[in-house]
């Protein structure tokens, strides 16, 4: 360690110090903030791409996505279970990327719920309580809360006494109606009680933020209704910040004021279930969330209209021409700017830097200084050149610098990553990228190859280009022989006021809702149509929404 | 009724229970014959050496305890007392040692734990007798020769309960232990509210293999404190050489009686084990 970075350390740590062993941001203004966090396991498998996210106080928030999306072990991280490797996370302004998680303030509620075996459901509930110390009243010799001269009674950090655990326990145990089995151990109770006990192990210790990894996933169908109003009703009584993990989309849907939509380590969209469900921003989100699932039908956009594969066409409205124009010429422009940006450091800026190697041309060095590198670590590579200018022994750091710009780009490994996390894994709809080799991590080369892909798609233009057009069951409207969309019924879901339709077109399957009173044959015809202001329409290739 | 329980005679259950029979037998009798001779005089031995049983009733006496505790060359219950705090404390101070061992191993996640692990395995292979000069040099230079701590230090060191601890402790879900952390705790916390309580039963084994190790130790027992006086003699050493100053006119029924002596606390202390041997440790708490 240089004499420099040691100093450093030193002033940064009496900082730390002062500062009550808490790096704080002031500017913040959520409750949770998740900057840029990214996950990656020793064996390099990358787990969560730059998840960015803010949460306010008191907000219920769900992580939702298929299966390895990265939900969980975002939550594992806010939770201090898994380390994060890059980024910041903030907890009421505080950074807690080095907290442990007794310092965090939480409490978790797992799949498996957790408990420990060899206690019973009392001790279970208290377990929290009685081995953490918190800010609680001073207590005389009585036992009565001390005052100071305001009459606030004064807080000190000690134990909860044996009462203060009743009260609270026994408070809990009311609230989930767990009181006949204070005295039971764990394996005496069934699933939904086992359930509520964690529930009410979490909601004892009257934390911050509360953490729930899919809590309801292990039991029944209709506990998990019931348990998901209670759940909610718990929310809001105890009012605590709640992050909520399930793969469930109807979980997401009815308990979320805001929904994570995930997928392969990425955020795909944040909202509000109703704007998720009504303006979903990619092929992903769009399909993930509703069921029965969004119907995709395949279209060619040309002149304004969009045409079936029968060759049926609908005119589109004049703003939905526009927004597609809009959509393909700042894709263009963005994607170009990515590459320019790939290319000065690699075809302008590394011949430059390896002809330094042979000989020390100042004028050169000079002129590398004035140029906008575009990358995060650009201060780094300028000081580098600052000390290649004036040390006689600068090989290695041109080196160093050559290292650095042959580093992969955060912004085009984004690019390229989010283009797998917009698209669903489905076989109809798998990502157009480039499989992903050597553990999921692509070369900077791969990546390039991949923008030039998209540039080359979007320089062609949006006339003439195949869009999907997704409409939800419930947008089709039963219509006549002159109608769009002409398939065959095969299959029937009465479900008493509403049923679904299975039909066939164009040798897809679709879904429709329609009422219980509509009565198809299998095998019948079925004609529908919709209206234009309620369906999406998709880029194929980047999955992400245009109209 | 009956013929339906002729039907449903399950014939591998009885050879399995007439083999168990017989293997049990063979283990209990010698045990038995040991009990029944101890308290037999030397002389009913001496001339009725084929008679199981004393061969009358008044052959049948206590003279052997009483010699055994009496004896003023023989300080017994200073051996008993002796041997106690040598298999006490060294089953003890090994339980806390591989127990926060294996903890680490298990749910610290350290770097190299598992190659270090293999490689503590690995030391399983070298025979112990193949220790006994190397560590007696060590126990002479730290100046622990004819003490009983010399005869408790050396075994810290053994894997053979270390493994054992941790084979269980891997089966104790990660969940709960995260669910620990969660709710506030250290790894201490952890270690002593969790961890241990659930790993009781592994605990209470190794406790009783670790004591019954050292209580039985003859060779370690004899280099370390064979050249003291009596005073300092654990119980297996002291007794065996009650055995080696009979051998001239071979009293057996003195031999055996000591025999039983030293049997006693074992057989006491596995009374109480027993129970948490059998009982095994229910995990229903978690939910898979």
């Amino acid at each position: 360690m240089s004499a420099e970075k040691k100093v450093n350390f030193k002033k940064a740590r009496e900082l730390y110090k002062a500062s009550g062993a808490k790096i704080v941001e002031d500017s913040i203004d959520s409750f949770v903030s998740i900057r840029d966090v990214d996950k990656i396991y020793p064996n390099g498998v990358q787990a969560v791409f730059h998840f960015n996210l803010d949460i306010k106080e008191k907000e219920f928030i769900v992580f939702v996505g298929p299966s390895g999306c990265g939900k969980s072990t975002t939550l594992r991280m806010i939770a201090g279970l898994e380390e994060i490797t890059n980024g910041k996370l903030y907890i009421d302004k505080v950074l807690a990327n080095t907290k442990s998680p007794d310092q965090r303030d939480i409490a978790m509620v797992f799949q498996s719920y957790a408990l420990y075996p060899h206690m019973n459901v009392y001790d279970n509930m208290s377990f929290g309580l009685k081995i953490n110390k918190a800010m609680l009243p001073l207590l005389d010799k009585e036992g009565k809360p001390v005052s100071d001269e305001n009459g606030k009674p004064l807080l000190v950090k000690r134990h909860y006494t044996k009462d203060e655990i009743n009260d609270l326990v026994f408070g809990a145990a009311r609230i989930l109606n767990l009181g006949d089995y204070l005295d039971r151990k764990p394996k005496e109770l069934s699933g939904g009680q086992m359930q509520r006990v964690a529930l009410g192990r979490a909601i004892v210790r009257r934390p911050k933020l509360f953490l729930m990894d899919e809590p309801l996933s292990n039991l029944d169908a209709k506990l998990r209704i019931s348990m998901r109003s209670e759940i909610l009703k718990i929310h809001h009584r105890v009012g605590a910040t709640t992050i909520y993990v399930t793969h469930d989309q109807t979980e997401a849907m009815t308990m979320a004021d805001r929904i994570v939509v995930m997928n392969m380590g990425h955020i795909s969209q944040v909202d509000t279930p109703r704007n998720i469900y009504e303006n979903p921003s990619n092929l992903f989100g769009a399909i993930f969330i509703g069921s029965p699932s969004i119907n995709l039908m395949n279209v060619t956009y040309a002149d304004s209209t969009i045409t079936f594969g029968n060759g049926s066409a609908l005119k589109l409205q004049d703003g939905t021409n526009a927004k597609i124009k809009a959509f393909f010429d700042s894709k263009l422009l963005f994607y170009k700017q990515t590459l320019q940006r790939f290319e000065l450091r690699h075809h302008e800026i590394l011949p430059v830097l390896k002809s330094l190697l042979r000989t020390k041309n100042e004028a050169k060095i000079q002129e590398l200084l004035g140029l906008h590198y575009l990358c995060e670590r650009e201060q780094e590579i300028k000081d580098l050149l600052a000390k290649v200018l004036s040390e006689q022994k600068y090989k290695n750091d041109v080196r160093k610098i050559m290292a650095l710009i042959e580093e992969k780009d955060h912004v085009l490994s984004s690019i390229v990553d989010e283009l797998d996390a917009n698209k669903p894994n489905t076989e109809a709809h798998k990502p157009v990228v480039l499989n992903k080799k050597n553990k999921g991590v692509r070369t900077p080369h791969e990546e390039k190859e991949i923008l030039e892909k998209l540039i080359s798609y979007f320089e062609k233009g949006y006339e003439h280009t195949n869009l999907i057009l997704g409409v939800r069951p419930e947008f089709f409207a039963l219509g006549d022989a002159n109608s769009p969309v002409k398939g065959k019924v095969f299959l029937q879901e009465y479900l008493g006021t509403e049923k679904y339709v299975y039909f066939s077109f164009l040798e897809k399957e679709y879904v429709v809702r329609v009422s219980s009173k509509e009565d198809f044959k299998r095998g019948g015809d079925i004609n529908l149509t919709f209206d234009l202001h309620d369906v999406h329409l998709f880029d194929p290739v980047t999955g992400l929404s245009i109209a | 009724m009956q013929s339906n329980i002729k039907k449903h005679l399950n014939v591998p259950k009885i050879i399995a229970f007439v083999i168990l029979s017989i293997a049990s037998l063979l283990v209990l009798i010698p045990l038995f014959w040991a009990l029944v001779n101890s308290f037999r005089s030397a002389d009913d031995i001496y001339y009725h050496p084929y008679s199981f049983f004393p061969t009358s009733f008044n052959n049948w006496t206590i003279s052997n305890y009483i010699s055994i505790f009496t004896s003023d060359k023989y300080p017994v219950g200073r051996w008993i007392i002796n041997s106690l705090i040598v298999s006490l404390s060294s089953s003890v101070l090994y339980l806390i040692i591989a127990c926060l061992a294996a903890y680490a191993f298990v749910f610290l996640k350290l770097r190299f734990a598992n190659g270090l692990f293999l490689f503590l395995i690995g030391t399983m292979t070298v025979p112990g007798i193949v220790l006994t000069v190397p560590q007696f040099s060590q126990i002479y230079q730290m100046g622990l020769n004819k003490t009983l701590l010399g005869l408790i230090l050396p075994g810290l060191g053994g894997v053979y309960g270390l493994f054992l601890i941790r084979q269980f402790f891997l089966s104790i879900p990660y969940d709960l232990i995260e669910s620990a952390r969660a709710d506030g705790a250290k790894d201490l916390t952890i270690f002593t509210h969790i961890v241990v309580p659930l790993g009781k039963s592994i605990i209470m084994v190794q406790g009783l293999f670790g004591f019954l190790g050292a209580w039985n130790d003859l060779v370690w027992a004899q280099i370390i404190i064979g050249q003291t006086t009596p005073d300092n003699w654990t119980l297996s050493y002291g007794l065996s050489k009650v055995i080696e100053g009979t051998q001239t006119y071979s009293n057996l029924g003195l031999q055996l009686a000591c025999t039983i002596v030293a049997m006693v606390p074992i057989a006491i202390m596995y009374i109480f084990v027993q129970k948490r041997i059998v009982e095994g440790v229910s995990m229903t708490g978690i939910k898979r």
